[in-house]
């Protein structure tokens, strides 16, 4: 979720003007609020430190497993990175996946917001029924959606694999994007469009050129969190992946063996890719504003 | 999905797959709910069950000499097996290395199996959809119900017996014709081994010789025991001084009632499957339950020297894990290539020196003190790794049992039906899952 | 609507099919089920593995209260007094997500383990004991939630600070409000619906989730999402995984009435 409610947020959110505090803080906001803010700051980027270090950790006795001591500096991981076993395809599996979910998510998502800021209750039967199924749908926790999935496949006998990991994820992306994109939708004036068509515009046309670049950020928006969920997704992929396992679920299992130390390789430079990646765009958007 | 509707359509005689459940299921059920009103009425559920699926086996003629006729090599096999059981060198698999080399078939070697009922239940659903599981070969141990699920729902391939030289030349008793597979109609044995109780000896002094150390209030929350069902339960027996292979219900309930009380005790740390052996060399447990290789593997390294196998006088479990091929293998004659090849004393020596479980071919033992082929390089290879003289895995009795290990070796319980097994699973499993 | 049929096939559907599933009995060999309209299952289920719902129940409403007074402060501290950096320390707030979930719940075992570094470095400056260990106890569990699900809390908790109109705090000073009373009964009172969507958002998660009590936890401190997980993927007793995870969904479904009675139903999409 996340990433996007930072996007969202950076975006611009219609927000009341914001008046500037008419008090100073007092002594305590100035002093112990900043402090036990970057405390819990602290705590919360700690463990990305710890495994940054651990990535560096020689192994015990030339086993290619982390151990929980440390035993000496090492790039060794970093030079063979791609030497773990399933770990590089088990990525590109992640990001395959993470791109055909977001891809067929965004479509569906937007065009159901679409419908639901569009018509009203009385065109549109069953849009209460449908905004329910939408709030559980992101509401419900992950191992209840995981398990009837499984119960699914399994009754109507459906092998699983890419397929089904497929199917699941777009399921439970939908929501999301729908929820993101309506958000930025229900602001939309519609006169614009009118204006389209009075000019001779046909539908295709005008959804193109004036419908879609205003609710583009909105779409953006819900594809980024569409991939978020995706790519970090464990409980539903370890239900429904089979014999073909997303980055997490291999993680998962290593954890049974003994981990490869690429593990940590790999989470420090998505890591760094990530970090790089939303403070670049930061800059831009202070830029614009 | 629509190819394997078919395939399933064509191969049952055009009856709609979806209308042989419905002729086969009812009975399934009816015997349930007998099973579940009367209790010992379900006793002829798995035999049904086999019945059931043996009217819908997908192909009658898979496995037969005119079907293995028909088969081609494809090059490649997919191969599953349990984690650290196989001869090892800087992340290569010599033994397998040399497979490809000489026959051209590559190996894809997955060590996805840490639990014979949670690796079922990861291919049961492929099984019962009709679709290839992703393994052209996968292990099993002979102690947990799946092997006995896999060849009574007519889910493995029968093997092609024209294909197995090396196994009628060199297969050992104890792997020939085993109880489980009267004629290797199926399986062909990868190793056997022990379950016994390891320690850490700079954290255990005085284990003394007895698996009550397992119930040792002194190193309450460093004790592992497996998540096994049917490890946890037979060692529970063995404390109370209960054949396991003889012990009745009630002695189960007995057993459970032991390992139940050792669980709200608190001296369990956790019920693990193959992580265990992490654990113990991480040092947060010090006792646990472990098989007999890996404690041995765990000792070639410096570190974990401290590791022991006990030997105790209630009794070692043995077990076997068994090669078979799940039904739509894809590669089945690549399989039957493979598995045979692990039946030549070279490439067991190989394995053996770096696996230390029961070997199934007796004549490796003299390749391991007079290495006559490749094996003589193999070996000179992994040797800087494992640091010991090949005598010293020649002469080992947990490879070539001998004399007091033979004696001491106990067998699981052999269920006679389903009703057993569920009530063995209804006193055990509760234990390691909860409540 | 394609989206609409996609989520009833493979939402809704699958929900229904869950409870049938409870119902049923399932051949352990095969693992075909037939319906056999076993009520007695589910109830049967529920006694057998009542102590880990409560559990479950404990360790996720734990982790819960731990984010929101863990959380309540710094979200109130961005909203109010974040300036320009706004921006900045949101993203500080959803640092973990950059780290894969299971990878981050790992490096908590390495951070809680009696031979990782940090610990081994507690005990030679005398921080903590010798035979200090938390790595298998239900403390380690709610840590690890707690970690794992701040920015859960953080962000609802923002939204609805920041959508304070500050016009009502500038009406409370100029009738002689002090800080306190301000606080008391402006911005705490004006918070409630955000407390209340990271409560939902937390809680729920946290209650079903199995992963942290898998790596951080030991026997006593078993969830019922880590039995729901067995029942399908060991046993693979299907029956009995669904009667337990429509327990789950009950209990969810209670909260999530509650939250869309008392907030609407199509408030939660403001804090996501």
């Amino acid at each position: 979720m996340s990433v996007v409610s930072d996007a969202a947020t950076v975006g611009g959110r219609p927000h009341e003007p914001v008046a500037p505090a008419t008090k100073r803080p007092h002594h305590w906001g100035r002093i112990a609020l900043p402090a036990y803010s970057w405390l819990v700051i602290a705590y919360l980027v700690f463990p990305i430190v710890v495994m940054f270090v651990y990535s560096f950790n020689k192994s015990v006795g030339g086993v290619p497993q982390v151990s929980f001591s440390w035993n000496g500096f090492t790039t060794l991981w970093y030079r063979t990175w791609n030497d773990a076993p399933g770990l590089t395809s088990a990525f590109w599996l992640s990001i395959r996946l993470a791109l055909i979910a977001t891809a067929i998510s965004t479509v569906l998502g937007t065009l159901l917001a679409m419908a639901l800021v569009r018509y009203r209750p009385r065109q549109f039967h069953g849009k209460g029924v449908i905004e329910q199924i939408l709030f559980v749908n992101i509401a419900a926790p992950e191992i209840v959606m995981g398990a009837s999935l499984l119960g699914l496949f399994v009754t109507f006998n459906i092998g699983r694999g890419f397929i089904t990991l497929v199917l699941a994820h777009v399921m439970f992306c939908i929501a999301y994007v729908a929820v993101t994109v309506r958000a930025r939708l229900t602001g939309f004036d519609r006169s614009l469009e009118e204006a389209s068509y009075d000019l001779g515009a046909g539908p295709f046309t005008t959804f193109r050129r004036v419908t879609l670049p205003m609710i583009m950020p909105g779409v953006l928006a819900g594809a980024l969190m569409a991939f978020a969920l995706s790519i970090d997704d464990f409980v539903t992929s370890n239900f429904v992946s089979g014999t073909s396992s997303p980055f997490p679920v291999l993680i998962y299992a290593s954890t049974r063996v003994g981990i490869p130390p690429q593990v940590f390789v790999f989470g420090s430079v998505i890591f760094a890719v990530g970090i790089a990646l939303a403070l670049s765009s930061l800059a831009i958007g202070r830029k614009r504003i | 999905m629509m190819s394997d509707n078919t395939r399933n359509d064509a191969t049952s005689g055009g009856i709609d797959p979806a209308l042989w459940r419905g002729l086969t299921q009812p009975r399934l059920s009816r015997r349930q709910a007998l099973g579940v009103a009367g209790g010992g009425l379900a006793a002829g559920l798995l035999f049904d069950a086999a019945a059931a699926s043996g009217a819908s086996l997908p192909n009658a003629n898979v496995g037969s000499p005119s079907w293995w006729k028909k088969q081609k090599l494809h090059h490649t096999v997919n191969f599953a097996n349990w984690p650290l059981y196989i001869d090892t060198l800087k992340g290569k698999y010599p033994t397998l290395d040399h497979f490809t080399k000489t026959t051209k078939i590559k190996v894809n070697y997955f060590q996805v199996i840490d639990d014979n009922t949670s690796f079922y239940a990861k291919i049961r659903p492929s099984l019962a959809a009709g679709q290839y599981t992703g393994y052209d070969i996968v292990v099993m141990t002979n102690n947990n119900p799946p092997l006995g699920y896999l060849i009574e729902l007519g889910w493995l391939i029968p093997l092609d017996h024209s294909m197995m030289p090396n196994f009628s030349k060199y297969a050992g008793p104890l792997v020939k014709s085993p109880a489980w597979d009267r004629g290797n109609k199926y399986t062909m044995a990868w190793q056997s081994g022990w379950t016994s109780v390891a320690y850490n000896s700079k954290q255990v002094k005085n284990p003394g010789d007895s698996v009550q150390l397992l119930f040792n209030k002194k190193y309450a929350g460093r004790i592992g025991m497996l998540s096994d069902p049917f490890e946890l339960g037979s060692v529970g027996l063995l404390a109370l001084g209960i054949e396991p292979a003889s012990s009745t219900e009630k002695e189960w309930a007995k057993a459970a009632k032991l390992l139940q009380k050792q669980k709200s005790d608190g001296l369990v740390a956790a019920y693990y499957d193959q992580s265990y052996i992490q654990h113990l060399k991480n040092g947060d447990v010090w006792i646990s339950q472990a098989y007999s290789g890996d404690i041995y593997q765990a000792n070639l390294s410096a570190k974990y020297k401290d590791l022991v196998l006990m030997i105790p006088k209630e009794g070692l479990m043995m077990w076997t894990d068994n090669m078979c091929i799940p039904l739509y293998a894809q590669n089945p004659k690549d399989a039957m290539t493979l598995m045979d090849y692990y039946y030549s004393p070279v490439t067991q020596s190989v394995v053996e020196y770096y696996n230390d479980y029961i070997c199934p071919v007796p004549g490796a033992k003299q390749q391991l003190l007079r290495p006559t082929s490749w094996n003589k390089q193999a070996l000179a290879s992994l040797k800087p790794e494992i640091g010991l003289p090949y005598t010293a895995t020649a002469n080992s009795p947990l490879v070539f049992p001998s004399g007091r290990e033979q004696k001491l070796t106990k067998t699981y319980y052999q269920f006679k039906n389903q009703a057993e097994i569920d009530a063995w699973t209804s006193l055990f499993l509760p234990i390691i899952q909860g409540a | 609507m394609p989206a609409v049929v996609w989520l009833v096939v493979l939402f809704v559907v699958p929900l229904v099919i869950m409870l049938s599933l409870s119902l049923k009995t399932c051949n352990p060999a095969s693992g075909a089920c037939t319906m056999t309209w076993n009520w007695g299952e589910l109830p049967r289920q529920v006694n057998l593995y009542r102590t880990e719902f409560f559990t479950s129940l404990e360790y996720g409403a734990a982790a819960t209260i731990v984010d929101l007074i863990l959380s309540f402060p710094i979200a109130y501290w961005i909203a109010f007094y974040g300036g320009r950096k706004k921006n900045f320390f949101l993203m500080m707030l959803l640092v973990p997500f950059f780290v894969s979930f299971v990878i981050r719940t790992l490096v908590w075992e390495f951070i809680l383990s009696p031979s990782g570094f940090f610990l081994t470095f507690l005990r030679h400056a005398h921080l903590v004991s010798a035979n200090f260990h938390v790595l298998g106890t239900g403390s380690a569990v709610i840590a690890g939630l707690a970690y794992n699900y701040l920015p859960f809390t953080a962000l609802p908790l923002y939204v609805a600070l920041e959508r304070i109109d500050r016009r009502v705090l500038e009406a409370a000073y100029d009738l002689y409000a002090s800080r306190r009373e301000a606080f008391m009964r402006v911005i705490l009172p004006l918070s409630v619906p955000g407390i209340f969507a990271a409560f939902l958002l937390t809680f729920i998660p946290a209650f079903g989730d199995y992963v942290n009590q898998q790596i951080l936890g030991g026997t006593s401190s078993t969830m019922i999402g880590t039995v729901i997980q067995n029942t399908f993927l060991v046993t693979g007793d299907y029956a009995a995984g669904s009667a337990l995870s429509v327990v789950v969904l009950v209990i969810s479904l209670i909260g999530i009435w509650l939250y869309s009675r008392v907030l609407g139903s199509r408030s939660i999409e403001e804090y996501l």
